[in-house]
């Protein structure tokens, strides 16, 4: 009957169509804003919960961003920072020879049972060794008041350690040090800086290398636990990997800033299970939605049965009718996410501010989002179409 | 097709553009058959309007959505407009309505269009209208508004019309493509004498102009003259008439 249409053609027709769909959500404005309100809540729940899991994640990463270089090299059975995984110093020598390599500095990193004073309680503590003249982590706090160092037994603390650490800040902040222990050996804390917290320990220090080898007696003098690696200006970081995997000893191995970032991330997300319960979080939003767009679809498709069954009888076939509801689903889904991302913008903004907790929107989280939006409307308008599809027109005459 | 030729009463050779002949219909009714349509036979020329009369309840409206292809039939042969509907596909019924007018007893109006755009989705359905454009589709529309008298309303939503101009909007809509068959339930029950008769002017005017059949169910006497025929269903049984 109708020959095979062309794109164009049947582009065209479609724009020459009364936009039915557009006219009924638009019919009524005061019940189109009450729709709009209703998915963004959901979007807004669904951008909360993964703002707070990938910020909890995030999180994680806020030691190594600190890190003073391009290149990180670590024991070849690294899985995060904290493990106290040792490899020579010699190792680190080796990259010096590499072309675009600058300079090297190694980190020492450990973790210890700090002492409460106050309850006399032990927290775990990790602890950063950098050498003075040239630090393996980029610490403003420290660059400004490096002489707080010189004593052998004293520590900077990180102003965002867990509070059971006890009243730390205030003391340092009032007296200038807070004396303490950690696994027995005396620390004193004469300085402040602030990072943030990883899964791996309530608290975080920094010291020099020379006072980090007197918390940890055990450790062979020459024993690292990472290497940062500079590079000159320029050098692209993973040429320089490249080199240096195609002679490095399988004992160490070299990553990159951001590989190193991701595998702590996904470190933790294995072996944490925020990831289910933020999961669950984002189905009980979708599930809002979904229930938000089926009621009004619905109640659309049963308000308007009659109307519907006489597009059916005036010669419209099933996939126009059905094709109404799911394009007011898609119109409802568009309209719904710009408002619940600038509402997300504003609660991420809060959030990163309350919890010191990583929360960013990413252009990869919205567009997340926008394909969950997109996908629970058409699904729920899909279900609301069910009476639609076996609507007969001569039932309601 | 083969469709058989029949001498008309005015002794026209044409196919009938309906053809009904042994058509039973039953309900299913909370696990009950209800028969309502008994052995009806019935044929219809080009051109020709026939109005059909009966009782409430006697089974007219579901005649009529038959023979427009708006409900499949069970058992007995149905011929409109050259195609078999006994047992036929959805496509086949969703083609044969698209050259169907259908005026139904509520108007059922779309109450998110103006009247003009009611109208042209009975345009907009037909592709070869669709390619001419919107402006030649609101043209044509509005013709029709106009012919039954709505021409100055044309932009007013359903909500603010009178049940009457409702009706006569339907009916514009059902008249705009030029329907080969036109079924008509009570087209001028809301409509005051005038206006009842300008449709049923409008109605003889494309019978005679485009040779349409039209079925029309009515129980307003003030129309009966202007059918060709005049038929009788009771109790689901057809009675030919004057
Ligand atoms: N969908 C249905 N299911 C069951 N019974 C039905 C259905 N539609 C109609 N009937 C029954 O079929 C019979 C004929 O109905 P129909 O609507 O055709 O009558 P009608 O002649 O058009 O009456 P009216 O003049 O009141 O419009 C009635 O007894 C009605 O109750
Ligand atoms: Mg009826």
């Amino acid at each position: 009957m109708t020959p095979p249409l062309g794109l164009p053609l049947t582009l065209s027709r479609v724009f020459r169509r009364t936009p039915l769909a557009w006219r009924q959500v638009t019919h009524r404005p005061m019940r189109l804003v009450a729709a709009i309100a209703g998915v963004s809540f959901a979007n807004v729940l669904v951008f909360f919960q993964l703002g707070l899991s990938g910020g909890l994640y995030d999180s994680q990463k806020r030691p190594i961003q600190r890190i003073n270089g391009e290149l990180v090299m670590v024991s070849g059975r690294y899985l995060y920072l904290g493990e106290q995984l040792n490899f020579q110093r010699a190792r680190l020598s080796q990259a010096l020879g590499v072309e675009g390599v600058r300079a090297v500095t190694p980190l020492y990193i450990g973790l210890s049972e700090w002492l409460n004073r106050d309850n006399h309680q032990q927290k775990q503590a990790l602890i950063f060794g950098v050498t003075p003249e040239n630090p393996g982590l980029r610490i403003p706090e420290i660059d400004r008041q490096p002489q707080l160092l010189q004593r052998s037994d004293s520590l900077f603390f990180d102003t965002r350690s867990k509070k059971n650490a006890g009243p730390v800040v205030e003391i340092v902040k009032q007296q200038g040090s807070y004396d303490t222990e950690l696994r027995g050996v005396r620390a004193v804390v004469t300085g402040l800086f602030t990072m943030g917290v990883t899964f791996a320990a309530d608290i975080n220090l920094i010291t020099s290398s020379t006072n980090f080898k007197n918390y940890f007696p055990d450790q062979h003098s020459d024993d690292i636990q990472m290497g940062v690696i500079q590079l000159e200006p320029g050098v692209n970081p993973l040429q320089v990997k490249a080199t240096l995997d195609s002679f490095l000893d399988p004992s160490v191995k070299v990553m990159t800033i951001p590989q190193l970032a991701d595998t702590e991330v996904k470190y933790w997300r294995r072996n944490t299970s925020f990831g289910i319960i933020f999961g669950l979080g984002v189905l009980v939003g979708l599930a809002v939605g979904c229930i938000i767009v089926y009621q009004i679809l619905y109640s659309d498709v049963s308000d308007h049965l009659p109307e519907y069954a006489t597009l059916k009888a005036i010669g419209y076939d099933d996939g126009f009718v059905v094709g109404i509801i799911l394009q007011e689903a898609l119109i409802l889904a568009v309209l719904a996410f710009w408002p619940s991302l600038l509402l997300s913008l504003g609660l991420y903004g809060f959030l990163a501010s309350s919890t010191s907790l990583m929360v960013q929107m990413t252009t990869q989280r919205a567009a997340l989002v926008f394909l969950f939006t997109l996908a629970m409307c058409s699904g729920s308008g899909w279900l609301a179409t069910g009476k639609l599809r076996q609507l007969d027109p001569a039932d309601i005459f | 097709m083969g469709a058989p030729l029949v001498a008309t009463p005015d002794g026209r050779a044409e196919a009938p553009l309906i053809e009904v002949s042994h058509l039973d219909h039953a309900f299913e009714d909370a696990g009950q058959r209800k028969p309502v349509l008994h052995d009806i036979c019935l044929s219809v020329f080009p051109g020709e309007i026939v109005i059909l009369t009966g009782p409430s309840g006697s089974g007219k409206t579901t005649l009529l959505t038959m023979l427009g292809g708006l409900r499949a039939a069970q058992s007995g042969s149905l011929r409109i407009l050259g195609s078999e509907l006994l047992q036929a596909q959805k496509s086949t019924l969703t083609a044969l309505r698209r050259q169907v007018g259908f005026i139904f007893q509520a108007h059922n109006l779309l109450p998110y269009l103006t009247a003009l755009a009611n109208v042209r989705l009975g345009l907009e359905v037909q592709t070869a209208w669709l390619d001419q454009g919107q402006p030649a589709m609101d043209a044509c529309a509005l013709a029709l508004l106009e012919q039954v008298g709505l021409g100055a309303r044309s932009g007013a939503y359903p909500a603010n019309l009178s049940g009457g101009q409702k009706q006569r909007v339907a009916i514009a809509r059902a008249l705009v493509a030029r329907p080969r068959l036109l079924l008509a339930d009570e087209p001028t029950a809301a409509l005051d004498k005038e206006s009842g008769r300008d449709v049923v002017d409008l109605f003889r005017h494309l019978a005679d102009d485009t040779q349409a059949s039209i079925v029309m169910v009515t129980h307003d006497n003030k129309i009966l003259d202007s059918a060709d025929r005049i038929v009788h269903l009771d109790d689901g049984r057809l009675v030919e008439g004057s």
